[in-house]
């Protein structure tokens, strides 16, 4: 602690030197933050998915359907505690750039299911009243300033009314995940009554997308997930059951593969910026070598030196990584929410604490040719350096 | 002329300079190489897209779709209407007399991927028998077409690629039956690659569907195209969209690559802030430990102006180099690999091609951060006062 004014009066040399490395050692953090960020956020997402909780869907695609008759073959499953039923409906509203999902189901023992899906009793009500009632995520509302009371009209892209009209209109009677302490897991979608979906198609009918059971015990997951689609094997939908976890992961896998995408760019980044780092240490570890040497003369050891090089580089890169990490947390929930898959989140922990892990390597690894220089230096050669 | 014949002296003295500060001279490299290749790359990526989605389009061929769908996937048409479809006019006849019209179904279906296992959508395209008058250019280089009224599927070159189990005499389940793989194709390198074909009437009625997906046809000449539109919109027992395949797929990829696009600039710009940051930095150092040289020559006589440009020049050659160093490593790493994307409803496999287009922009981003990182250094080298520089001696 005592070096403290030393190192930072080692920094401040070269003042323009510095400020400019450190802003680009920013900019790296920035981009690690926020990439970094948005794929934790996906798994945080999935890790939030209970694994008691199943879900069924049809062996050969998630758009396609099975019977709303399996729904009380399932709930017999032994394990099996209930059991809810949705059918998607891809939609947008006005604008096909404006898509959003939706899904017709029962709200009750869906929203049973699904402690974090809150909605207030009266709404609650008002959809077993309301026909074509809808209630819509919060974040949706937003998007396109929806309101209580509002007939909104939005366009299938997967269901057809009988008259041939892609069009389905519903009155909104409330909103999900409005509360100030809600997780937004449930806020970028509108869902509504699955009666008045099946009773408007033109096709399908009598049919649900997937299944959603709760179970008594998470180990048993596996075996029950056999059970149900043993039960509907040699069918004519064949079923396919996953747990919530697995499905989530299984989903975002479809767009390709983010991880690899992300991981690579990130790789570049660093990896510019290390050689950037290291260049300015060693730069700056040149030019004072007479005053290495001096400090050497006033008893320093060859180790005291060489760690006060490398001290300063860290220093220099977590202050700069504080500095970048500190940025992306701002606008990370932003950026997330912009992604439509859940709603604004703050940077999560892991970030942070393996952005930290990476200021220190870098700051290490760029020190380490000009510390091994600072240690190797003998005081006569230092000081007639010039 | 003077002028001029000082700033080539500065300047060339400057370049030869550079082997004796190699070490910051290369951030200057390196970083602009860091924005080229990530720059580049992700680029490619959607150029790529859009080629592999624009091969597949002609400008003389049409779809059908139902009102408002977004894909052919979530289309869908009627036996009727596809009746009231080959009535319109415009369309090519064959030789037999028959219109060139091809009703198809579009299944998704989840197979295990090669490499990890893990399921993905593939695509299912089911076809009549008189598809080859739509679609010449599906081609079998392995095997043979499928039969009608069997369980056979051929699979594409890019889908076979993707997905495990699918070689020629292997079979893949789905929709509750075996299907027997009898052949792979080719298809112009276009998206249909990436699909798998069979019979539309058995695949319906293993699917349970009694519409088809979308309708193509193939018009007399690209010309013909609006009074068949015309005649299918005034039918009134039609609720059908109607695009000209290149529109159609134009609209199908512009999402994603402008995605694509927007990825490729905001990290690329990003990173432009931090390259010109290690830029500005080598520059000012470059110009520091040259202080005296500097001075010296302003003191016998050469101007200002000089040596502005030197330092700017020099920034600009370290910069091509950086650039032209990140074009290579993208498209060593990079020029005709695949990825694919895609959603629940099918993967499209997507070969990146880095090409010239794609390297003028690399060059010219370079050229961008080069000139900021130059300008304000030489600046400062230019308004040095030379007493005071060569007192530091």
């Amino acid at each position: 602690m005592k070096y403290l004014p030393l190192l930072w009066a080692g920094l401040w040399r070269k003042p323009i030197r510095t400020i400019l490395t450190v802003l680009s050692i920013v900019v790296a953090f920035l981009l690690f933050g926020v990439l970094n960020g948005v794929i934790s956020g996906f798994e945080y997402a999935a890790s939030k998915m209970s694994d008691t909780r199943l879900r069924v869907m049809n062996r050969a695609n998630i758009l396609e359907s099975m019977p709303i008759s399996y729904e009380a073959r399932i709930a017999q499953v032994p394990g099996v505690r209930t059991v809810a039923h949705l059918s998607i409906l891809i939609a947008y509203y006005q604008d096909p750039k404006n898509g959003f999902s939706a899904a017709g189901l029962a709200l009750e023992p869906f929203a049973k299911m699904y402690p974090e899906m809150d909605v207030p009793a009266d709404q609650r009500a008002a959809m077993r009243t309301t026909r074509d009632g809808a209630v819509v995520g919060i974040e949706l509302a937003k998007r396109f300033n929806w309101h209580i009371g509002d007939r909104v009209t939005i366009h299938s892209m997967n269901w057809i009314k009988e008259d041939g009209s892609p069009e389905w209109t519903f009155e909104i009677v409330g909103f999900v995940n409005a509360g100030e302490k809600d997780e937004k897991v449930f806020a970028n979608e509108l869902y509504f009554n699955y009666e008045y979906l099946d009773e408007a198609r033109a096709t399908g009918k009598g049919t649900v997308h997937q299944y959603v059971a709760a179970i008594d015990d998470a180990s048993h997951a596996s075996e029950i997930a056999e059970a149900i689609d043993h039960l509907f094997a040699n069918s004519s939908a064949e079923t396919k059951t996953l747990n919530e976890r697995e499905y989530v992961v299984s989903q975002l896998r479809q767009v390709g593969d983010i991880q690899m995408f992300v991981n690579s760019i990130i790789g570049a980044v660093l990896f510019t910026l290390l050689f950037l780092a290291g260049n300015t240490m060693s730069q700056s570890v040149r030019d004072r070598i007479p005053e290495l040497g001096v400090l050497k003369t006033l008893g320093f050891s060859d180790t005291a030196v060489s760690m006060l090089v490398v001290v300063e580089a860290w220093l220099l890169c977590s202050i700069a990584a504080a500095i970048g990490l500190a940025i992306a947390a701002a606008v990370f929930p932003t950026v997330f929410a912009s992604l439509r898959f859940a709603g604004p989140i703050p940077l999560p922990t892991s970030v942070w604490g393996v952005g930290f892990g990476i200021a220190l390597l870098l700051g290490a690894l760029s020190a380490l040719i000009p510390a091994i220089q600072a240690r190797r230096l003998t005081i006569v050669e230092a000081l007639s350096g010039r | 002329m003077n002028g001029m014949r000082q700033t080539l002296a500065i300047t060339a003295i400057n370049l030869q300079s550079i082997p004796q500060r190699i070490g910051t001279s290369l951030v200057i490299c390196v970083g602009i190489a860091g924005v080229v290749a990530v720059l580049t790359t992700v680029l490619a990526m959607a150029t790529g897209l859009k080629a592999t989605l624009a091969n597949a389009a002609r400008e003389d061929r049409a779809m059908v779709l139902s009102s408002g769908s977004l894909g052919e996937a979530l289309s869908s048409i009627s036996r009727d209407n596809l009746a009231a479809i080959e009535a319109a006019p415009g369309i090519k006849r064959g030789t037999d007399g028959g219109p060139a019209v091809s009703p198809e179904v579009l299944l998704s279906v989840n197979l295990p991927r090669k490499g990890d296992g893990n399921v993905s959508a593939l695509l299912v395209r089911g076809l009549t028998p008189e598809f080859g008058g739509v679609r010449p250019e599906i081609q079998i280089t392995e095997g043979r077409m499928f039969a009608t009224g069997v369980h056979e599927i051929v699979i594409g070159k890019s889908a076979h690629d993707q997905f495990a189990h699918l070689d020629v005499g292997d079979t893949a389940s789905f929709h509750n039956g075996e299907w027997k793989v009898v052949g792979r194709f080719t298809s112009d390198g276009d998206v249909h690659e990436s699909e798998a074909l069979g019979d539309a009437t058995t695949l319906m009625s293993a699917a349970q569907r009694t519409l088809f997906s979308a309708v193509t046809v193939t018009l007399d000449s690209k010309d013909s195209f609006e009074p068949f539109k015309e005649a299918l919109k005034h039918d009134p027992t039609l609720k059908v969209d109607v695009q000209r395949e290149t529109e159609y797929y134009e609209g199908q990829s512009k999402q994603v690559a402008a995605l694509l696009e927007i990825v490729a600039t905001t990290v690329g710009g990003i990173m432009a802030v931090g390259a010109l940051f290690g830029a500005l930095n080598t520059m000012y150092s470059a110009v520091s430990t040259r202080t005296v040289e500097i001075a010296t020559l302003r003191a016998i006589g050469f101007g200002a102006l000089p040596v502005v440009v030197s330092v700017m020049v020099e920034a600009q050659v370290l910069a091509f180099i950086g650039a032209v160093a990140g074009g290579a490593i993208a498209w060593m790493l990079f020029n005709g690999n695949a990825f694919s994307t895609g959603g629940a409803l099918g993967q499209v496999a997507v070969r990146l091609h880095v090409g010239l287009p794609l390297v003028a922009a690399g060059m010219t981003w370079a050229a961008v951060v080069g000139l900021f990182g130059g300008l304000f250094p030489a600046i400062r080298a230019a308004r040095s006062s030379v007493v005071d520089s060569l007192r530091v001696v």
